[in-house]
Parts: structure tokens; sequence; C-alpha cells
């Protein structure tokens, strides 16, 4: 980095960023493939302050964006320590940790330049606690894109600083950052504030989720006709998409209550991280959330030691696919930040006769630092060669196999039952009906021993059974005919046959 | 930081954020009943053009809120504009109200405060681009520039500058651009300003002299004028100006500073707008302050209505502005009570 300082205002200061080409190569391809990613990376970079609270304004219109926290602060030093080379970020020179004892998301600082790709304008204010000092830095990303030859005159005399900056004064117990995204890119904004939906083919009314209460946006998750996110306007869907990534605790009632227990210890990480982010003041809660009824759900815990990574996590299945379907599959979780979006296909999971149950199943699953070195440099993507990702993706092939067999059994075989016994006793309730209202006004005893057949078949699998089998008319005929013939005399069954056909034919 | 939903219990900031916010916000933040008053003046005004107010393409109300948005508050309050169960602006009110504020800090509080509110992150000065007659407001810039309520509350005081000779003054210029968008724009559409300055006059001798003649000059037009304004200067200042003398307005008293702005602004404005189609009705016309350390201020509602006179009979528009420019006059004592002229 070049700095200069101002001769007249030895506040003011200026210089330029070198960023390792491999990142400018990244940048110039886009590193991130939606806004909801940039901001993700804004955010993250705010919990590795040992923010406690970040705030995000998007509305009305996206011009500008804020995200600001509460977090440690930056002072000159550490803004030109860290902006010298982005890709050697010093973020985890002194602890992997941040005080609170937090894993630090990020490695290789390149969070900041997430805005990047969002805007060409970004403005930093930022204090420490214990210092009067205020940081004012604006960083010019238009500049930097620009190849470094266009940006100098000679070696040490540079045109135009990629940044700009002013110490002005705060108070002295206050910390925080707060970044101002300007001159946001155009293309951007529809995908982060528009009220139409992502998909034109859902013709159903735009929902959004804008300026509702956590218990509100439980109830739009849990809305049993929520096929997918993209059935909420795009300023919704990337606010979830925000929310999947980023380290925040759960909604309330997230999971069904019988499964909660099992799941204390991870909702009690999550709420000890002490992190909250309000979405245009809206607070939001990982959007997972599962509209099942106990009975017909399961829950699998993941727990596993490898040679070359340990993992832990659950597998949550329930009758019928997961809806909506952005959190049907496998989420993986690196330092409480998630690694991309839900995997649908689990990692290449071999496809079985249990492919229609895999879609029942929605898993989230942390693995240690170890499964780090596997990870690309856009934090999306995983070296599926890294012997981390082999033996994590091996273990977690294993337990979703054992979890849908489990599921078969339990869930798909007992819904199945289910569905049978509710057959069954739909046709002793018709029956029991005609027996009461029809037979028994000509032959009551008869209409009472139908009822003591029927009452008894309740312990009769080989009744039950038999009380749903169809018959063709045909058959039925057959039937009638064999039962008739021993009882009836010849006129009798002419007449009753005469009947039957009128009544069959009718 | 904590999160209140309710906008009436939102904190006007936190402290964080205070040493930041620049003096005019700290000087809005005070909620004194004389601009209590005020902003209930410019309630009153907005309530009865929403009941018109459908989905137009303009906003109702442009304003320069300040950090703690006490106006939007108080049109809150009163059912103006809605707000989420998060206590977010709503989205049909987002294109209700538009907010200018430069600082970005402030923009930050302001947002905090009301999130979802559309803030443009300018001085009014840029907004409007400058003094240059040339250069207007674009796009969504010009649709603002036609909200059918524009309020200035400037916390400044009426500077002046030089152009080729021509005093100037900046924030009637700015006005005066404004009227042009609208002329061009929604010409039929009758909008409204609310104008506060700070009534300090910094004035050198000779721009005092050339307002001093301006009004002289008016008295001509309007008895009623001339009388009001014996009766609103006194007779020593009155006769200073009416026989030529040398006048210094910065010398003045800070009260007789108001009464003088009282005058000078609207018949200014009266001058400046009247070619374009505007016929200016002054509704209000106060000053308040000057007690417990506040500033002395003036503050005025004007009504722009549109008046096809303006090129066939350009003097009988001016005329008429003039007309309701002192039977409006008063003061707001600091108990928030309305007193009439003087």
């Amino acid at each position: 980095m070049l700095e200069s300082q101002n001769p007249d205002n030895s506040n003011k200061f200026d210089g330029e960023i070198r960023v390792a080409s491999r990142i400018i190569d990244y940048l110039s391809s886009g590193l991130y493939p939606s806004p909801a990613a940039c901001l993700k990376e804004l955010i993250n970079n705010s919990y590795d302050a040992n923010a406690s609270r970040v705030e995000v304004f998007i509305k009305p219109d996206a011009d500008r964006i804020i995200v600001a926290d509460d977090g440690i602060g930056l002072n000159r030093i550490e803004f030109e320590k860290h902006f010298k080379r982005i890709s050697e970020s010093h973020k985890r020179d002194e602890s992997d940790e941040t005080a609170n004892g937090r894993p630090k998301i990020g490695k290789i600082g390149i969070g900041f330049i997430a805005a990047n790709e969002l805007c060409e304008v970004m403005e930093i204010y930022s204090t420490k606690a214990g210092s009067t000092e205020l940081l004012h830095v604006s960083l010019n990303f238009e500049e930097m894109r620009k190849p470094i030859e266009m940006r100098r005159r000679s070696d040490t005399d540079v045109v135009k600083g990629d940044y700009e900056g002013e110490i002005l004064t705060a108070g002295k117990d206050e910390h925080y950052t707060q970044l101002y995204l300007k001159s946001v890119r155009d293309r951007m904004k529809p995908i982060m504030v528009s009220e139409a939906q992502y998909s034109e083919s859902n013709k159903r009314e735009t929902r959004s989720l804008y300026g509702l209460l956590p218990e509100h946006i439980v109830m739009e998750l849990k809305d049993p006709t929520l096929n997918s996110w993209s059935d909420f306007d795009a300023y919704s869907s990337t606010m979830l998409g925000v929310a999947l990534n980023v380290p925040i605790k759960y909604y309330p009632g997230w999971i069904p209550n019988i499964y909660r227990s099992d799941l204390s210890d991870f909702e009690k990480e999550l709420a000890d991280l002490d992190f909250e982010v309000y979405y245009d003041g809206n607070l939001l809660g990982k959007p997972i959330v599962f509209n099942s009824s106990d009975k017909s759900a399961l829950l699998s815990r993941f727990e596993f030691q490898g040679q070359e990574v340990a993992a832990k996590g659950y597998f949550y299945v329930q009758h019928g696919s997961i809806k909506p379907g952005d959190i049907q599959g496998l989420l993986l979780r690196i330092r409480n930040s998630a690694v991309s979006e839900y995997d649908h296909s689990f990692w290449d999971f071999t496809p079985t006769d249990s492919q229609v149950i895999q879609r029942w199943v929605s898993a989230e699953v942390w693995a240690d630092d170890r499964l780090e070195g596997a990870m690309n440099i856009d934090r999306r993507t995983l070296r599926i060669s890294h012997p981390a990702y082999v033996e994590l993706r091996t273990a977690i092939h294993k337990h979703l196999r054992a979890v849908l067999q489990e599921a078969t059994t339990k869930i798909y075989r007992a819904a199945s039952i289910e569905r049978k016994s509710q057959r069954e006793n739909v046709a002793i309730e018709i029956i029991k009906t005609v027996s009461d209202k029809k037979l028994s006004l000509v032959a009551p005893i008869a209409a009472r021993n139908l009822n003591n057949y029927l009452e008894e078949s309740t312990g009769s699998p080989r009744i039950r059974k038999a009380l749903q089998l169809k018959y063709s008319v045909a058959e039925l005929y057959n039937i009638i005919i064999e039962v008739s013939n021993d009882l009836l005399s010849a006129e009798q069954l002419e007449e009753l046959f005469k009947r039957l056909v009128e009544r069959i034919g009718k | 930081m904590t999160k209140n939903n309710n906008i009436e219990m939102i904190e006007v900031t936190d402290l964080s954020q205070k040493e930041a916010l620049s003096p005019v916000d700290l000087a809005m933040a005070d909620n004194r009943p004389a601009k209590q008053t005020v902003r209930n003046l410019w309630l009153e005004i907005a309530l009865s053009l929403d009941k018109t107010y459908g989905n137009d393409e303009v906003p109702l109300y442009l304003t320069l809120p300040g950090a703690h948005a006490l106006d939007l508050k108080l049109f809150a309050e009163k059912g103006l504009i809605q707000f989420t169960e998060t206590g977010s602006l709503a989205s049909t009110s987002m294109r209700k109200v538009i907010a200018i504020e430069k600082n970005a800090q402030s923009a930050y509080a302001l947002q905090k405060t009301i999130p979802g509110l559309k803030i443009v992150e300018q001085d009014f000065r840029s907004f409007i681009v400058g003094e240059s007659l040339l250069k207007f407001p674009k796009g969504d810039y010009e649709k603002y520039c036609c909200a059918r309520i524009i309020n200035l509350d400037l916390n400044t005081s009426l500077r002046h500058s030089v152009e080729n000779t021509r005093v100037q003054f900046p924030v009637l210029t700015w006005v005066t651009k404004v009227c042009q968008v609208h002329t061009s724009k929604r010409p039929d559409e009758d909008w409204y300003l609310y104008l506060t300055l700070d009534s300090r006059i910094d004035w050198p001798e000779f721009v005092s002299n050339e307002i001093a003649g301006f009004l002289n000059d008016n008295f001509r037009h309007s008895n009623e004028l001339k009388e009001s304004c014996r009766m609103l200067y006194g007779l020593e200042l009155y006769n200073q100006i009416i026989d030529g003398y040398p006048v210094n307005f910065a010398n003045l008293q800070s009260e007789e500073q108001q009464k003088v702005l009282m005058l000078v602004v609207p018949k200014k404005l009266s001058q400046l707008v009247h070619a374009y189609g505007w016929r200016i009705q002054t509704l209000t016309n106060l000053r308040y302050g000057g007690q417990n350390n506040n500033a002395h201020m003036v503050t005025w509602i004007f009504a722009f209505k549109a008046d096809s006179r303006a090129t066939s009979a350009p003097n009988e528009v001016y005329l008429d502005c003039l007309k309701s420019i002192l039977s409006s006059a008063g003061f707001i004592s600091d108990d928030g009570k309305i007193q009439n002229a003087g």
C-alpha cells in the first residue's frame, strides 16, 4: 500500500491498495453469486469484530446500503495493515478467536471486498473503545478495478488513491464500524429490494417478509403452500439468503417441540454467540423452520470423529418433501457460517430406492476447522479431493443411508399403515351406517350380528384386510349368487336379481 | 443499542451517535413547545393534502428532518404515514415521504429511527444542483422536487452572495428552482413550502441598503403593506427605510432582525417566482425563539397557487402575493402559543 499524508492537514491520508493478482482475477469474474452472499460477508466481518448487533439498511431502494455494528472497531493502523495486501490478511494473526471466544470466520480478509460487488464506493466510519479517533475512509472500488499501470504515473506516483481517509473525533467509550455502500450497482438493486418475485412461474400474489415480527415470519415459513423462497418477493428472498448464512439464532418454534431437547446444545451454542442481525429493523433468525407434526417426523443426531475431520449435526426427516425446498438437503457450517446453501444432492449421494425420501430430509452439519483447508476462496465450494472432505462425505453418506432406512421404516411404512388403518375405519363406518339405518329396520337381529362382527374385526387383521378389498361388478354378482343360491327359493332369486340388475344399472 | 417496535418509544438517538450529529440535528432534537407549534402547523396542511393524495407519482412531503425526524414522528402519530409491525416504514408510505440528509452518520441515525425511509444523502443545495438556473434535478430527484409539500427547515441564516454585482440569496434561488421544476412538470398543481431560517442577519451594509431600497420600492405598490410594515417595524426603522437613509440590518436587535426577514423573505420570493406562474399566499409568517439560549428563528408556510395571469399580467399576480404577507404575521411564545403580529 502506498500511503501519503496531506501536508496541510495531518488528519487526512490516502493510499493505494495492492491486491494479490488471484483476488483481482476473482473480483473481475465475480466472486459472489448474489447480493445475499456479499451482504453475509460484511455481516460475518462484524461477527469477527465481536459485534453483538448488526444493523443492515436496504429499503426502500438500495440506493445506499448501511451495515453498522457495535464491534471493536478499526483504527487507522489496523485499517492500513489489513488492506496492505488484502489476501494476506492478518485477521487471525493474534488469535483465531474473538475477545469473547467466537471462532473467527474470516481468514484471508476479503470480506470487505464483497462490497465491491455491490457498489462503486464504500465509506467506513470506525472507532475503538478507549480512543477518541474516528476513522473515516472512503474506498473507491471503481478505481481499484483499473489495471495497476493505469493508476500510476511512475513507480511511486499514485495518480489517484484507492482510498482517502481522515481522522475525526468520537466519544472515548464508543466502539463501532459503519459501512456505507454508495453508488450501488443498478443490476443489484432489484435483487435486493424488488417487490416482484424471482420466479415468474408463480402466479400467486407476491408475499413479503418486510416489516414482519419474528413470529409472523415463522408463520409464513411454515405455510404449507410455500414451495420456495422465490414465492416471496426478491427483497425477502435476499433477506432469507443472508439469514441462512450468518451465525444467528434459530427462530422460536423452528422444530417440533419433541426434538428441541435433542438439539438444545446447538441452540445454546448459537445463543451463546450473542449475535443479532437486524435487517431494515427486522430481527433475523435462521430461516430453517420445519412444518410437521411430531408424529410424522424423526430426528437423528450426527456425530463424527475422523482422522481428518470431526463434525456434528442433525438430520431431520419428515413425511413428505421438505418445504420450502430451499432448506432441503445438506447445509455445511464451518465456524458457524454456512458454506453456500443447502446441497440438495447431499454431496452427490448415490441415488437409491429411497430417492423420494431423500427429499424429506434437511440436515445441518458443523465441521471443525480442518475442513477449512478444503474450502475454496469463495467460501462456497469445497475441493472434493481434500482428505477432510472425502472423509466427511463418506461419513455423511453412511449416516444418511441409515437415516433413510429408519425413515423408510418409521415414517414411510408407518404412514402407509396409518393410511390403511384409516381406510379400514372408513369402510367399517359405512357398513355400520347402512346396518343401522336400513338393515335394522327389516332384520334387527341380522343388523346386530353384523355390528358384532365389525366390532370383532378390530382385533382381526384378516377381517380388516378383507374390508378394504375392492370388487368388480362381475365379482360382486358371483358372490351374491354364491351366497343366495343356498338360501333363497327360485322365485326369490328371480326377484332379487331383477332388482339387483335394476339397482346396479342405475 | 436497543430496538423498540413502538415508534413513539424509539429513542431519538442513542448516545453512541450523539457526538457525530451536526449542531442542526442537536438543535432540532430539542422538542421545544414553540417548535412543536410549528410542526403542528405543518401537520395541519399535510393532513388536508393527504385527503386528496392518492397514488401520486410525486411525494406528498419532502423534508430535511435531521436525525430525529420529529416532524415525521408527529406525522406518524397522526396517521399520515404508516409503519409495519417492526416499526419500519410501510411500503405504502415509502414514496409518500422523502428525507434529505447530507451527513452520513446522521442519515444512519435517521434510518435507524425510521427504517425504510428514503433518504437522499446530499444537502439541499446539491439536491437542487446549486444556484445555476441552467441545471436542475433529474430522474427521481426531479420527482422528489415536485413534492406537494417541501419543508426547508434550514436552521441557517439568510446568507447572501454576489453574482456579477447582483446580490442573491442562495436559499431563495433554490426555491425559485423548485418553482421552475414545478412549472415544467406540474404547472397546474398547487404546492406548499415550509421555510424556516435562523433570523440572524450578517449582511454587509451595501446588501442592507439594497434590501431597504427593495422594500421601499414595493411600498409604492401597496399601501396596505406599507401600513403593516410600519406597525411591524416601528416608526424609527420604518422611517429610515421610507426616507432612503442608509440602513444596516446587521446592527439591529435580534427581534428586529426577525421582523425584517418576515417581510423581506416573502416579498423577495414573490418577486422571484411570480413570473413562473405562481401566486404565493403567505399562510403563516411567524417568529419564535430567543430565550433560554435558543436561536431567533423565523418560519413561514407558503402556498404556491397556479395562476394563469402570470404571463398576461404578472404585476397583478405580484401585488396579490404582497397582500397576504403580513396579514399572517405573528409570534410564537416560548410556551408555544401563537400571538398576532409584532
